[in-house]
């Protein structure tokens, strides 16, 4: 899977964004990460990988104390991804719309076209 | 009298979704056709600067949408849209993939499903579900792979 597709798919559980939501206000250990949530240690644990995985979080080297911080990177990604895709439609969309009011403009012409014809016969006798 | 067009674009990241909206100063009749009748959808289906060129459009249930993007430096990148459900000036879905010339899809890029829906005043709504994987991403060295290229803009 290519990173923007593992990030995506790590925010697309709750309990995950809780976890980066809470390691967004500094770093943490898994203890203090799990403390909120009613769920057992190694359901955490396996969160933790996913995110980790995702390259959202880091842990820390020391074996007792494995601190998890949050890594910005991944998130900027998705949202320069999310951005191109935005322009993509946005752009798409405003050539619909050129073609949509020269269509009108056309049918406007065309109509006050045949306005002066119908006046101009009227006027013969 | 000309009213400003609204553009919405809403992302869920928790539902993997996207939602497109735009409405148009326009009647319902013509921004139908504008996605129905290939002439008129291969004319604004391409984000500048790519272009569309459209093998075949077979708009019915079932039916499949054949097309290509093409970029400045002459890059195709084919792709089909299948259509699942239709209802007339109301809305339609299905899903896009990447493909070949022929239309065999790439199954190493992931589908997109959407639905778009009308309204009389003029709206287009897009919603676009991106399960189970997003795009992949354009690194440096391969440039105009995939949507990325359809996707480029600038230098």
């Amino acid at each position: 899977m290519d990173r923007l597709s593992l990030t995506f798919s790590a925010l697309a559980d709750p309990t995950r964004r809780a976890i980066l939501a809470r390691l967004s206000t500094g770093a943490a250990s898994v203890n203090e990460i799990a403390a909120p949530f009613s769920m057992s240690l190694p359901a955490i644990s396996k969160h933790l990988k996913v995110l980790e995985r995702a390259q959202l979080i880091a842990r820390g080297r020391e074996a007792q104390w494995r601190p998890c911080e949050m890594k910005a990177e991944p998130l900027r990604e998705a949202d320069a991804w999310i951005e191109q895709y935005r322009q993509m439609w946005e752009e798409r969309f405003d050539r619909l719309d050129a073609y949509l009011m020269e269509l009108q403009a056309k049918s406007a012409d065309a109509k006050a076209t045949s306005a002066k014809t119908a006046k101009a016969k009227k006027k013969k006798p | 009298m000309s009213k400003a067009a609204i553009f919405n674009f809403i992302v869920q990241k928790d539902a993997r979704s996207i939602t497109v909206e735009r409405s148009f100063n326009a009647p319902l009749d013509p921004v139908w056709a504008a996605w129905t009748n290939a002439d008129i959808l291969c004319q604004w289906w391409a984000p500048k600067p790519y272009e569309c060129v459209i093998k075949a459009l077979d708009f019915r249930e079932g039916g499949r949408w054949l097309y290509y993007m093409q970029g400045p430096q002459g890059d195709r990148h084919w792709c089909f849209f299948d259509y699942e459900t239709v209802r007339p000036k109301s809305h339609f879905s299905g899903s896009d993939s990447f493909c070949d010339e022929h239309g065999v899809g790439n199954d190493t890029k992931p589908k997109v499903s959407w639905e778009a829906h009308f309204s009389k005043n003029g709206w287009s709504h897009i919603g676009a579900r991106h399960p189970p994987l997003w795009f992949t991403r354009r690194t440096g060295a391969d440039r105009g792979d995939g949507l990325q290229g359809r996707l480029h803009h600038g230098p």
